[in-house]
């Protein structure tokens, strides 16, 4: 790859002479793609990555707020406040943004995470798109009208969202138990949809408060992705981004969470056919560098018909019927998860050991094969996350956002070279202890059939 | 059929292959299709396609299971089947590098499966289990019972996935003769994205259909015709503990081969097909009343699609969303639909028409789907045009003639028992039926 291609040359050059902007990084990401980093005066950080594979692009907005910026007594602004902002501003009626994405044909849509909340939108790279969505963007990052309405049946859907995806659901309401159980202090124990009896008291009020010190150019990251020009990109966001003012809120680093010294366990009972399991151990930050061994670890552990937990579960013990798992990408520590679906007859006691027992063995006995297995399965994963314009703004969004260096996004295809059987021994031997661990039971309660 | 642009087509004895290249990033993804999937299990053996394609990735006559997943694994690949109505597939993904030994792996599960007895207990078990499993999701309880209550009757109600009951009756053999009909009569269709070596992969296709000595003109696949949806049907469908109701209303709409599809398909979107649109502005943004309100359909059926509004309110409120949403669906089936509603679904899809290319591996199931209607499905080219040149009058006439104010499915999933007197109250006119979510009736509207 060249040092500095055109594209990265147009992208260093495109803050030049432009009043309240400054380039603050420039490299290469990909064959033929480059990005950049800029700031504006008022604190607004903008990514830029020129993509041409497509003449599309992705206008991302993210926000430095997520669930864990909340008072644990008064959860589910985040996402409350995600839902409002399609809502009317001072400037623009109900429905216009919707209505003028749409018109356009974007796809667009918005998240909200224990880290972050995010806002995005894909459109064809043609006519004044970049422009309209830029104007409506930067309109209701400060803009936002709050009318009690509105409010009022918003707030409806988002209960209905937490009905759906918490209340009724059995695997929703294990995952929340399981969090809970597994977090004391800090804020990642409470859910970003928010709890059932602080949804029916937050007011309007509360709700603007929560906007007024979270959304502002200072607070967010744009990034924009794809077929376009950077100069006209970069000139557009300052002209409508610049004269946003900062709100200069500080965030105080959230509670830390003290190691954990004994096995914690939740029980859930829900009228459900199937017990399940969950087993959760706390790990390092996503950027720890302790975390690409345990990505090792994991591959080994959960991916593929001869992943070591279906093997052992699933075909030679026959307790579970199938096994999932994940590490969480989050700022700070986090966990990592175990996911079973039981027999109807299974041992839990029987499950919860041979889980243990794989993940303490995984460390001292993984072998050439899955290390190759792993470094291999993990390049064609980051690859594929940078499959188009959005997938690349999410990466950068998200790396930019909660460590704050986009360029970590690009690490993928190498972070592992450093992972050797050594370093995975010791990342596991530190993580997958009893001690560390929060057994989650989900039993059947049968109903009157 | 016409051509989409960035694609190469290859017609090789026995099989079609269709390349779209893009060589950015160093990755495949393969799609191996026969055509026919779970439309075409034999009677009482729903699932049958699914559990021969999954077994056939189980290990084949000249490596045991463990072996084949080994090599597959330390290649970071991936490879899994999944079986629809009308096909059955299986999906590669891998580093483009390692697309020659990848593909060698699809070649010996295609072509010399192991199909070993205890494989396929273990499998069938794990098939059971998990289809245990989903009847505790909602979601998966109001589509399983949609489908039953929408196709009741006909053998297109049993779902392509398995039902619990036929599955654990299947054997060895049912899968062996699924297996021989599907793999020498089913049209084979290859379609690959991303960073491909063309050439290699066409030899590799060759080398399958010589090995499974397929005929160059395959057999057409014959399948079960959709059955006429008469009077409205109210199925509650009982689930202890939820405050939610998982609510389907649902008709029979057009197939991808329909002359009227594009305006059909149009005046859909307009309807419920945007965070705008008349459905989802009612039932979401004015009253609150759910989380989800959007409007499901398929343009790529080969047999006509159902045609589902999906919602989910409280208890409470299920009753009067169940009446709004069929005020909705009759003034549609009526017509009743503004021009500024169609103008603005117009102009939604024809410009979102570059994004459906974003990226190069988002053209492997629209072109699978097209190779499979063949003759009358709309390239991307037409499909544009016959956007452009629908009219309010031909988009509402799509309506009219497809949809009927008086012929519909509505499902209620959840604890819905107490539902039922309100109901028929409201809607007299209606065959009523209730049943347990766990039930393994496939008939609950019988003929």
């Amino acid at each position: 790859m060249n040092a500095r291609p055109p594209v990265t040359e147009s992208l260093a050059r495109a803050a030049e002479g432009l009043a309240g902007v400054r380039l603050d990084r420039v490299c290469s990401i990909l064959a033929g793609l480059a990005a950049a980093r800029y700031r504006l005066d008022n604190g607004l950080t903008v990514l830029l990555a020129i993509d041409p594979r497509a003449p599309i692009f992705s206008y991302h907005t993210w926000l430095r707020v997520g669930s864990k910026h909340e008072s644990p007594e008064h959860t589910g602004l985040a996402h409350l406040l995600e839902h409002l902002m399609f809502k009317a501003t001072h400037r623009f009626p109900n429905g216009t943004l919707d209505r003028e994405m749409e018109l356009r044909g974007a796809q667009t849509n918005a998240a909200t995470w224990v880290d972050w909340t995010y806002y995005h939108q894909t459109l064809a790279a043609r006519g004044d798109n970049l422009e309209r969505v830029a104007e409506l963007e930067a309109d209701r990052l400060r803009g936002l009208a709050f009318d009690p309405d509105t409010f009022a049946s918003e707030l409806e859907v988002v209960r209905n969202e937490r009905r759906m995806s918490v209340d009724d659901s059995a695997l929703g309401a294990l995952g929340e138990a399981v969090y809970a159980t597994a977090f004391r202090e800090h804020p990642y124990r409470t859910p970003t949809i928010g709890r059932a009896e602080h949804l029916a008291r937050t007011s309007l009020e509360e709700v603007r408060a929560f906007y007024r010190a979270h959304y502002a150019p200072d607070q967010a990251v744009l990034v924009v992705a794809g077929d376009l020009e950077p100069r006209a990109v970069l000139s557009t966001l300052v002209r409508h981004y610049g004269a946003l003012p900062p709100s200069g809120a500080a965030r105080s680093a959230p509670r830390a969470e003290p190691p954990q010294t004994e096995e914690r366990r939740v029980e859930l009972t829900r009228p459900v056919q199937t017990p399940y399991l969950t087993v959760a151990y706390h790990i390092p930050g996503q950027l720890d560098p302790r975390t690409p061994s345990l990505e090792a670890a994991a591959e080994a552990l959960f991916i593929g018909d001869n992943a070591r937990l279906y093997q052992t579960l699933v075909v030679e013990a026959r307790l579970a019927s199938d096994v999932e798992g994940y590490l969480t990408p989050f700022a700070e520590p986090g966990l990592c998860e175990v996911l079973l679906t039981l027999k109807p007859d299974a041992s839990l006691d029987a499950a919860v050991a041979l889980v243990q027992r794989e993940l303490e063995r995984v460390g001292e006995t993984l072998c050439e094969e899955e290390l190759e297995k792993a470094k291999n399965g993990l390049e064609l994963a980051y690859y594929e996350e940078l499959r188009d314009a959005d997938g690349l703004a999410e990466a950068m969004g998200h790396f930019e956002v909660t460590h704050g260096d986009f360029t970590r996004a690009f690490e993928g295809a190498t972070r592992l070279r450093g992972v050797t059987r050594r370093s995975v021994a010791e990342a596991c031997a530190e993580v997958f202890r009893i001690e560390n661990r929060t057994v989650g039971v989900l039993r059947p309660r049968r109903g009157p059939q | 059929m016409s051509a989409e642009a960035g694609v190469e087509r290859l017609e090789l004895e026995g099989a079609t292959v269709l390349c779209a290249v893009e060589r950015t990033l160093p990755i495949c993804r393969f799609a191996v299709t026969f055509e026919g999937g779970g439309r075409d299990d034999p009677p009482g053996g729903a699932g049958a396609h699914r559990l021969w394609a999954e077994l056939s990735l189980r290990g084949t006559e000249t490596l045991s299971r463990e072996a084949f997943h080994a090599r597959l694994e330390r290649m970071g690949s991936s490879v899994y089947a999944s079986v629809y109505g009308d096909m059955t597939t299986l999906r590669a993904s891998c580093l483009s590098r390692h697309q020659a030994e990848t593909l060698a792996l699809v070649r010996e599960a295609l072509t010399r499966p192991g199909l070993r007895d205890e494989e396929f207990a273990l499998l069938r078990d794990e098939v059971a289990d998990g289809l245990e499993a989903e009847r505790d999701d909602e979601e998966s309880v109001a589509a399983i019972w949609l489908r039953r209550a929408l196709l009741s009757g006909s053998p297109l109600a049993r779902r392509s996935h398995g039902e619990l009951d036929d599955v654990r009756d299947l054997t060895l053999q049912t899968l062996r003769e699924v297996a021989s009909n599907r793999l020498r009569q089913g049209r084979l269709i290859v379609v690959a994205a991303g960073d491909v070596n063309v050439e290699a992969l066409a030899r590799e296709v060759e080398s399958w259909s010589r090995a499974l000595e397929r005929p160059a003109s395959p057999p057409v696949i014959a399948s079960a015709p959709m059955p006429p949806l008469g009077e409205p049907r109210v199925l509650l469908v009982e689930q202890e503990e939820h405050d939610q109701v998982q609510l389907r209303l649902a008709t029979v709409g057009l197939s991808g081969r329909d002359p009227k599809l594009i305006p059909f398909w149009l005046g859909t979107t307009a309807f419920a097909g945007t965070f705008t649109s008349p459905f989802t502005r009612e039932v979401r943004d004015t009253r609150g009343w759910s989380y989800t309100a959007h409007v499901e359909f398929s343009r790529y059926g080969s047999l006509p699609s159902a045609w589902v509004l999906h919602s989910a309110p409280h208890r409470d409120d299920a009753v009067a969303c169940l009446e709004l949403e069929l005020e909705l669906y009759r003034g549609l089936a009526r017509g009743e639909l503004e021009k500024d509603a169609i103008e603005l679904a117009r102009h939604y899809l024809l410009n979102r028409q570059p994004l459906s290319r974003a990226s190069v591996f988002d053209l492997v199931y629209p072109l699978l789907r097209r190779e499979l209607l063949g003759a009358g499905a709309p390239s991307s080219v037409e499909l544009e045009a016959g956007l452009e040149s629908a009219t309010a009058s031909s988009v509402r006439g799509a309506l009219v003639e497809t949809l009927r104010p008086e012929r519909f499915v509505a499902v209620l999933a959840g604890s819905v028992t107490e539902l039922e007197g309100p109901l028929r109250e409201r809607l007299p006119e209606a065959t009523f039926r209730v049943v347990h979510a766990r039930d393994e009736d496939c008939t609950p509207f019988p003929r």
